[in-house]
């Protein structure tokens, strides 16, 4: 907060090894970052869930041993950037550059609904909703790039 | 109602029940459901329920999500399958399925309309 006032924008910087009970707390710390920096408590809510889903994808699926999230205040765009960035083999990149364009097309409900029908009749163990999740429930829009053998996953939220 | 009884589905964090509420089963979520596979846990409850509740004809069951602090998308996958086989059925075999939600809670007031996508006039939503 004191960063914020200083210099009109409040960041976070967290680097963690892939350890699944390190997301909750990580959450949490996430939403309560959000909540003294704005003062929107269901922004912070919805924030908390995207974090929540993409450190889950990023512990379930990285190739190396650090996850890096990163929460910025952009005061001057009224924005809250969000990006999480883990090790990608080529064959992950493949299917997630697939998914991404799948979630941005159509509307969020839309998107959001279809995934819905395709999780029932998966059989790998996976749900494939955090995505498309992230854009309807927490109205976000979500990109992806990549650095190397490294994804970062963005997810923009406005300032209302 | 009797034969309704179902142990309960336990996890760490959270716990998900089958109670009878004024004469109509009630499934009751409380806590905060994060680890890794919920969908494992909490599927095989719901459709054991569902089972039941079509064995039975009982015509409506409450979901009650009052005190369930967060789900991920592993559990809501566990609910979108419970309500897709509600889907599958015969339209004369469907029960309905009140859904109960915290308006406080955001993720609550966001998402769960959306599963009134699945089962089209068989979801209620009533926020409190």
């Amino acid at each position: 907060m004191a960063e914020q006032n200083r210099t009109g924008i409040g960041f976070v910087n967290i680097t963690f090894g892939p350890c699944w009970n390190y997301v909750a707390v990580i959450r949490s710390f996430l939403q309560n970052f959000v909540a003294v920096s704005v003062p929107d408590h269901q922004l912070a809510d919805k924030i908390s869930l995207a974090v929540s889903e993409l450190l889950e994808n990023a512990v379930k699926y990285t190739s190396k041993n650090e996850i890096d999230v990163n929460l910025r205040i952009i005061t001057e765009n009224k924005q809250i950037e969000v990006t999480v960035s883990n090790g990608l083999t080529e064959e992950q990149r493949k299917t997630l550059e697939k998914e991404i364009k799948e979630i941005n097309t159509g509307t969020p409900l839309e998107a959001y609904l279809n995934k819905m029908r395709q999780a029932t009749t998966r059989t790998d163990g996976k749900s494939g909703l955090g995505l498309a999740r992230i854009r309807h429930d927490a109205n976000a829009e979500l990109s992806m790039e990549m650095k190397d053998t490294l994804v970062i996953m963005k997810a923009l939220f406005d300032i209302t | 109602m009797a034969a309704l009884q179902i142990d309960p589905c336990t996890m760490e964090k959270a716990k998900v029940v089958i109670q009878e509420t004024g004469g109509v089963p009630e499934i009751v979520f409380t806590g905060i459901i994060d680890m890794s596979d919920p969908y494992a846990i909490i599927y095989p409850f719901l459709n054991a329920i569902h089972k039941k509740l079509v064995e039975q004809s009982i015509p409506e069951v409450r979901c009650n999500f009052m005190n369930l602090e967060f789900i991920n998308s592993s559990g809501i996958k566990a609910l979108v399958s419970w309500l897709s086989a509600i889907s599958d059925m015969p339209k004369n075999k469907q029960y309905v399925t009140k859904i109960v939600y915290n308006k406080s809670i955001t993720w609550q007031t966001t998402g769960l309309k959306t599963l009134v996508y699945l089962v089209p006039d068989k979801i209620i939503l009533e926020g409190q």
